[in-house]
């Protein structure tokens, strides 16, 4: 995986220090902007594989960078925001931001996410198919449709595994709860969203060996729902 | 006014016009009492009218056979007036000296709150900014062996204030008046769920219990706030128990509501009667005054408590008789759950 770029823009001098030797050592390329302008420029003549997008930014909105970025660049976008603001976090996601970490955040956990947004883009840059997603004992054949835990066949309703399929198209990332009722129940049903709430709970009872602490299904309050990826 | 008349009218025989008067004012009187000084008034001059129109010969007009009697009303409606006037004075100075003396309090509050919060804030700062100036100062030869010890004090310190910010920020929001409730339907299992996701680090290797039916009925609440909430109880539980015991979560529904117990084995909350969940609670559980690891665990259970309150809900905590205390998160149930359209059940999903 080295020598892939990251791009990171970020104002905060601190937070800068500790990423680019964290990022280094894990063999990427680190370039850095400190603002929405520069953070354009960057982009255009690095062409990272990856951005790390901080929202507040001190001449702009992180959203329009992102905007602006989309135009052209289909490189994926891992926001950086503060605690309390799921709004904003919802908003990028939908505007096509790839992943979210809330600050302050781990390295460990920065790493993990980088690595599933490379794994995304790459698998999209080549059409690659997954027939195959095991994690923590579950079984999903996606050309046999047939899913199983620990070894035991489970039966799902049609909806059931229509969700759990795009849950498992984006694995280990975020998906809103807006991106889900669409892909699984259609834009005419964006508002019930307790569809979705009680699908999730009849996929936790069926996949979750504890339902009630999740371990696959995460749900991320205010947000959406991310599959823990392997 | 009309009752009285009414009461007065069949005893008019009976009663000297003196004492009807007496009556009258003393309606003003409770007027002035309860009303404030507007009605007061208002009565007064009702009083001298209907006294007239009732009680004063010729009955039933407004004409005054004696002269004498005009004095009569002209005293009835200044002592109406003069006692409206002072009742009311009385009322609005007894109001402001309460309020001076609830400022005095919130004041008060506030500086112990701040003296609190500072000394929260200080705890983890001297450890993190102790480790990074010994880490700074070490020879190299001794940096491989204490490096670990003291990068791993930074990294727990700066958790524990991040927890406090968090915390000090989400009761700020909550006391303003800000906070917005962005109401859904949700199963309990997803607060509940996020919270031990987000305190994972902090119970690794203790045992939790989650018990919440199924069949549970869905809570119409704020994601984010209820997820504050459990993660706030939770973490409270996990500091103040020790290490080995483990700590159970039971949901249940009845009588249009939903509680959740949350249960630990630790030392009680105490029988000293004091608030947990006032913001100075923390000095409420034992051992608590003097223990460090409080940080921020006050303003935890006083954020619980907000957000309960705010979903029309309530908390509350008891010492339980095996020992180890009880907190009773109780949520209002709403009697219309959402439906979803039933789906064909199919016995597997087959190759399309």
């Amino acid at each position: 995986m080295a020598g892939e770029i990251v791009l990171v823009v970020d104002d905060e001098p601190q937070i800068l220090r500790f990423l680019r030797p964290a990022l280094a050592n894990q063999g990427y390329q680190v370039v850095t902007a400190q603002n929405a302008h520069e953070a354009l420029i960057q982009a255009a003549n690095h062409r990272p594989d990856v951005v790390l997008l901080d929202l507040g930014l001190p001449d702009g909105d992180g959203l329009t960078v992102l905007a602006q970025l989309r135009e052209w660049s289909r490189a994926p976008v891992i926001v950086l925001s503060a605690k309390g603001e799921e709004a904003v976090k919802v908003q990028a996601l939908d505007a096509d931001a790839d992943d979210y970490l809330t600050k302050p955040f781990g390295v460990t956990e920065l790493l993990a996410r980088l690595r599933v947004a490379l794994r995304h883009a790459a698998r999209e840059d080549q059409r690659e198919q997954l027939s195959v997603f095991t994690q923590d004992g579950l079984y999903v054949d996606l050309i046999r449709r047939q899913v199983s835990k620990h070894g035991a066949e489970v039966h799902l309703t049609p909806l059931e595994y229509k969700l759990l399929l795009e849950l498992i198209k984006h694995a280990g990332k975020v998906l809103t709860h807006k991106h889900l009722m669409n892909a699984v129940w259609g834009p005419a049903y964006l508002n019930q969203s307790h569809y979705l709430r009680l699908y999730m709970r009849q996929l936790r009872h069926k996949l979750e060996d504890e339902p009630a602490k999740p371990r696959l299904l995460i749900n991320e309050p205010g947000v959406g729902y991310r599959l823990r990826a392997p | 006014m009309t009752a009285l008349t009414v009461l007065a009218l069949p005893l008019r025989p009976y009663f000297l016009p003196v004492n009807v008067i007496m009556l009258y004012l003393l309606l003003v009187t409770y007027v002035a009492r309860y009303l404030r000084r507007g009605p007061a008034v208002l009565a007064s001059a009702l009083a001298v009218a209907a006294f007239d129109f009732f009680f004063v010969e010729p009955l039933h007009t407004f004409a005054v056979s004696d002269a004498q009697y005009v004095i009569t009303f002209a005293v009835m409606l200044s002592v109406g007036i003069l006692i409206s006037g002072l009742t009311g004075q009385l009322e609005e100075e007894v109001e402001a000296r309460a309020a001076t003396q609830s400022e005095v309090a919130n004041e008060q509050l506030r500086n112990s709150l701040l003296s609190s919060i500072s000394h929260d804030l200080r705890t983890p700062l001297a450890g993190i900014s102790g480790a990074a100036s010994t880490l700074l100062s070490l020879p190299e030869a001794q940096l491989a062996e204490s490096a670990p010890t003291l990068l791993t004090t930074i990294r727990d310190e700066s958790d524990r204030l991040e927890l406090l910010v968090n915390n000090i920020l989400d009761m700020t929001r909550l006391e303003s008046g800000t906070v917005q409730l962005n109401l859904e339907w949700l199963p309990l299992e997803e607060p509940v769920g996020a919270a031990l996701n987000e305190l994972e680090a902090l119970a690794a290797g203790r045992r939790i219990d989650v018990r919440i039916p199924g069949d549970l009925p869905l809570v119409y609440g704020d994601a984010v706030l209820l997820e504050r909430l459990f993660a706030n109880l939770l973490a409270n539980a996990l500091k103040y128990t020790p290490a080995g015991s483990p700590i159970d979560v039971i949901a249940t529904a009845s009588d249009g509501r939903i509680e959740v117990r949350l249960a630990d084995h630790g030392p009680g909350i105490g029988a000293d009667g004091v608030d947990l969940f006032a913001k100075l609670g923390r000095a409420g559980r034992h051992g608590s005054t003097s223990d460090t690891r409080s940080a921020g665990a006050g303003l935890g259970l006083s954020i619980c408590k907000a957000i309960a309150e705010a979903h029309g809900g309530s908390i509350s905590a008891a010492n339980r008789s095996g020992g180890g205390a009880l907190f009773t998160l109780t949520l209002p149930l709403s009697a219309e759950q959402p439906q979803v359209p039933a789906e064909p059940v199919q016995p597997s999903v087959e190759a399309a």
